[in-house]
């Protein structure tokens, strides 16, 4: 092998500082800092460097990208994110399952009572109201529906009327409670215990101006 | 009028956001009725979130975003080199990375600190060369530096530079008084030798959360001739 006495081979090898901060603990904003040298790149390249009998040199110089920060955190945005999308799935398909699918079914029944209403009009809504209202355990409604006082007053335009009252009071108990049989469930209970607290009563008493228009 | 009445009680109406909603209670005033379908979900819900919660990468502290910033400064800032942040070793190897130890009646080993800058008086580059004394590490087939203290500063074909230079020559007859082997004897000896250096060199492993620096070597190796 013939040698080139003007031409030696040279690797170049680059040193890099990097400065790391790395943080203590989870949160905490006072990172520690670590200064270290890092091999940023080599470069394989035939330079002279004077010296005639020169057969391999390594040279080692600092690299001109000399400061590197680095900073690791935790994807604490993400980790909310995903449980919120857990939650949000959760919470969509509970909801779909107890309150939306009940719903539907409350409304399918309006509906179909709805069909059947020409043929039991007036004995269906009249029962069916005189019934509800006879399972409100509130004295002054109980009382008029026990003494039967309304009923001989009630016309064709005040059945129009209760019918609509009892839709309109069927489908605000049913939004409110969204399940028809645990709203009758916890009538019984209701009206097993006989005994009602101040703020029932003063609901109750609300309701009230509900069925004044015929109940007078 | 009663219209005019009509729709601005329905404006107010719709306008009002403080309405208050028709409620009604059961079952001794509680206003919401629970299931025992909601409950095994609302269980099963917060079962899951916290498990999520438990596995995640902020509990196991893995996987971490990394935020990495190069700075480009103006002039290079000195690099001070010493024993606890750099070790240097450095021999002569073959293909198979037999170790051949030096001598001098053949080739010179000599590593040298390397300082370039411009006298502003004469107008011109000065070199100025310190010699490193080395010698055989004692749990290693390499030599090794008496002092590691070095510094590097600016770029290699700057004007104020410092650099670490190993340099591998051919024994010569007119600087070594005719110590040295024939030269077809050096030549065939040289031939498919490698200059060798290991330094200390970090790794940052960017998944290991808390101690993501590693410390080990690097190699480079080139090619006599």
């Amino acid at each position: 092998m013939l040698l080139d006495p003007n031409l030696s081979k040279t690797l170049q090898i680059s040193l890099k500082k990097a400065e790391f901060i790395n943080d203590n603990g989870l949160f905490s904003l006072n990172g520690q800092t670590t200064d270290i040298f890092m091999k940023d790149s080599e470069i394989n390249d035939f330079i002279s460097i004077g010296e005639s009998q020169i057969v391999g040199c390594i040279a080692i110089n600092s690299s001109k990208s000399m400061q590197k920060i680095t900073r690791s955190y935790q994807k604490l945005g993400q980790l909310f994110s995903n449980l919120l999308l857990v939650y949000n799935i959760f919470f969509l398909f509970g909801s779909f399952l107890l309150k939306n699918g009940r719903k539907i079914n409350i409304i399918d029944h309006i509906a179909q009572e709805k069909k059947q209403k020409n043929k039991f009009k007036k004995r269906v809504n009249f029962e069916f109201s005189k019934r509800m209202l006879s399972r409100m355990s509130h004295p002054d409604i109980s009382k008029n529906i026990q003494r039967n006082e309304f009923t001989p007053h009630l016309k064709t335009k005040d059945l129009k009327t209760l019918y609509n009252l009892r839709t309109a009071f069927f489908d605000k108990i049913m939004q409110i409670v969204c399940c028809k049989s645990s709203f009758f469930s916890n009538l019984k209970v209701w009206r097993k215990k006989r005994k009602m607290k101040e703020k029932e009563y003063v609901e109750i008493t609300s309701l009230k101006s509900l069925f004044q228009k015929f109940i007078i | 009028m009663n219209k005019i009445f009509k729709i601005i009680k329905d404006l107010l109406y719709e306008a009002d956001i403080f309405k208050y909603k028709f409620n009604f209670t059961f079952d001794n005033g509680k206003e919401c009725l629970s299931t025992q379908t909601g409950k095994s979900l609302s269980i099963s819900l917060f079962v899951i979130l916290l498990i999520l919660f438990l596995e995640s990468d902020l509990i196991t502290k893995s996987n971490s975003t990394n935020l990495i910033q190069d700075l480009n400064p103006e002039t290079n800032p000195e690099i001070s080199l010493n024993s606890e942040n750099f070790n240097l070793r450095f021999g002569i190897y073959d293909q198979n990375l037999i170790f051949y130890p030096l001598d001098s009646s053949s080739f010179n080993l000599a590593i040298s600190s390397m300082f370039y800058y411009v006298d502003p008086t004469l107008q011109q580059s000065i070199k100025i060369e310190t010699l490193k004394k080395y010698q055989k590490c004692t749990n290693f087939s390499m030599y090794c530096l008496d002092d590691n203290n070095f510094f590097l500063k600016g770029l290699l074909n700057g004007k104020n530079t410092s650099l670490i230079m190993v340099k591998i020559s051919l024994c010569d007859n007119s600087t070594s008084n005719n110590t040295c082997k024939p030269k077809e004897e050096i030549n065939q000896f040289i031939l498919g030798k490698f200059l060798a250096i290991w330094y200390q060199d970090f790794s940052i492993n960017y998944d290991n959360y808390e101690n993501p620096l590693s410390y080990g070597s690097n190699a480079d190796l080139i090619i006599c001739y």
